[in-house]
């Protein structure tokens, strides 16, 4: 019998696996807890925060639950969202560069919500903004999908990218440039920069929602990914109907993506980067490498968060302008390495 | 013993815009033999097999499989049923070949069940017949040209599958992994399973085949043993070459000698 050995070996992958999540999970909840504790006032702020909640538990509990609570699960789910959809956009196109925010899904679902920002439907309904991103996101991903889904090339689809982040761009400076007021226009340059400061729990109760239907769609798509590793054709042959996988991955996209920058503004490169890095623990399974990066991106996040908060600065650092000054080297990096190996 | 599959094809078209890829293709196949799918760059195998293999919608004609129109089956049991490879042999993630194998057993694993006995003695097998036991463990993207093509193979006969359609098997293969690799696709069909493959060395085709379609601008130009089908006259006017044939026992070597 010499195939037990090896169902052995399986097994014991499987085993490092859930030793993987669980640490993951670990991580994530750990920094979490740190993240309710920790405000501008860095660690010292903990023993004040201890000293209020002993002389003033009402403070405390909204302090807590209203301040520091929305804050904390956004940049969890955020996080979450991005390195989710960076997963599974990377393998529905086998390209380790797809990610929200390089293929202009980000920059859309951003134009979406400016464009019900600015034309007021905000302040009438309250779930429009979101939505606004949701619906940007979806026409975004759906032609992305349509340019340049089958490409073999992979730079051609990042091309692709770059069209849909250009004109989603030009469209933003558009609803800038017409804004009624200066304060209006600022007010949506500092909401487009991405940050989790000043989010309430109705942000919260608005974008939740969406954002896990939208995980719903994307963790439905895990098995095709892997059939995917051999190439389209192959993986219609397994019996999987990829129109339908397409579908799912574009709306759960959309549902995720476009509720978290709506909430959130656009944050960069957390879905390259994670993917990237914990894809050779799962042995480059895209199928494990969903939950896998959800965890990863939700702890990203919540240590980046935590870290904009105590670095020492006047105005606090937006999180999405750190993430993007981080992540740019690493896209060159990526993008020279795939130059060297020919892809 | 594998139930004996049965391909019914009538009529069948295949039409991209303006042009006809398949026109008015016919012919049945059945289990237990290997038929070769031979003909000139364009011809249409690739679209043939792709439609054999429930990948490409039929324009117009039938195309049956055990009595039911191939579209009719469920994707589920047409996985199971056929095992399908592609020309390309891109593989996108540098996963162990154990992985990639695993992937062949995905039509007949549960979404949450591991990785049962059985699949692991159909993959044994899959690794013994295409010759690739000693790399399970290394990653595809680091294996040669040769040991791929194996491997990809070796993947299509984990699933088990009743019919194999392979696309240009042997290209860029050595003349000894190209023996290999039609003797192993040989013995799938002595058990009563389907083969048919996309040749273009006409002498292996004509070694390793119980039977031969010649293709031609989307229509059947001969079907029949290599013998009849390869004749100097069908290659003049199908290749547009002049051919030296030599008699080996029942088979027959084809060496393209001139072009006309």
């Amino acid at each position: 019998m010499t195939g037990i050995p090896v169902l052995r070996q399986a097994r014991s992958r499987e085993a490092s696996f859930v030793y993987l999540l669980l640490g993951l999970g670990a991580l994530v909840l750990a920094l979490a807890v740190a993240s309710l504790f920790i405000g501008r006032l860095g660690i010292g702020g903990v023993a004040d925060l201890i000293t209020v909640r002993g002389q003033d538990p009402e403070t405390f509990r909204t302090l807590l639950v209203e301040v520091r609570l929305p804050r904390t699960v956004l940049a969890l789910t955020v996080g979450a969202t991005l390195g989710l959809s960076g997963a599974v956009l990377q393998g529905l196109l086998r390209n380790p560069l797809a990610e929200p925010f390089i293929l202009g899904a980000s920059s859309s679902a951003a134009l979406g919500a400016v464009i019900v920002f600015y034309f007021g439907v905000a302040g009438g309904v309250a779930l429009a903004t979101p939505l606004g991103g949701v619906a940007g996101t979806m026409v975004a991903t759906a032609a992305l999908l349509a340019l340049g889904g089958r490409a073999q090339e992979p730079l051609t689809l990042i091309l692709a990218g770059v069209a849909l982040n250009t004109l989603a761009a030009a469209l933003t400076s558009l609803a800038l440039n017409l804004a009624p007021s200066p304060y209006a226009a600022l007010e949506i340059v500092f909401w487009i920069l991405g940050s989790f400061a000043d989010r309430s729990l109705d942000h919260l109760v608005l974008a939740l929602p969406l954002m896990t239907l939208g995980w719903a769609l994307l963790f439905s798509t895990w098995r095709a990914l892997d059939a995917l590793t051999l190439g389209e054709d192959a993986a219609a042959s397994l019996g999987f109907n990829l129109a339908s996988v397409k579908i799912r991955a574009i709306l759960g996209c959309a549902f995720a993506v476009g509720a978290a920058v709506a909430t959130t503004g656009v944050i960069s490169f957390v879905g390259l980067v994670v993917p990237h890095v914990l894809r050779p623990f799962v042995g480059y399974r895209p199928s494990r490498l969903l939950p896998v990066s959800l965890l990863g991106g939700a702890a990203l996040m919540l240590a980046a968060d935590i870290g904009v908060r105590l670095i020492d600065t006047q105005l606090e650092l937006k999180i999405g302008v750190v993430t993007a000054l981080i992540g740019t080297p690493f896209f060159f990096h990526l993008l020279l390495v795939m130059r060297r190996s020919g892809q | 013993m594998i139930a004996t599959p049965l391909y019914d094809v009538d009529g069948l078209s295949v039409t991209y815009g303006d042009a006809h890829v398949l026109n008015q293709v016919t012919f049945s196949a059945t289990g237990g033999a290997m038929i070769g799918l031979v003909g000139p760059n364009g011809a249409g195998k690739t679209t043939l097999i792709k439609a054999m293999a429930g990948l490409l919608p039929a324009t117009s004609g039938t195309l049956n499989l055990d009595s039911k129109q191939l579209s009719a089956w469920p994707l589920d049991v047409l996985a199971q049923k056929i095992g399908y490879l592609s020309q390309s042999r891109a593989v996108h993630w540098p996963v162990t070949v154990d992985r990639l194998l695993y992937l062949g057993r995905l039509p007949h694993r549960s979404p949450w069940g591991g990785v049962s006995e059985k699949d692991q003695e159909a993959i044994d097998t899959a690794l013994t017949l295409t010759d690739v036991k000693g790399l399970r463990t290394r990653a595809v993207t680091n294996l040669s040209g040769g040991e791929l093509a194996r491997v990809l193979l070796a993947r299509v006969l984990a699933g088990e599958p009743q019919i194999v359609l392979a696309d240009e098997p042997v290209s860029g293969l050595d003349p000894g992994h190209r023996l290999q690799v039609l003797s192993g696709l040989k013995k799938m069909s002595n058990d009563g399973r389907l083969v048919i493959v996309v040749l273009h060395d006409l002498t292996l085709a004509s070694r390793f085949c119980d039977r031969l379609i010649l293709l031609n601008e989307g229509r059947v130009a001969a079907d029949g043993t290599p013998t009849d089908v390869l004749t100097k006259k069908a290659l003049a006017a199908v290749y547009g070459v002049e051919a030296v044939t030599v008699s080996q026992g029942d088979d027959i070597a084809v060496l393209p000698w001139s072009y006309v």
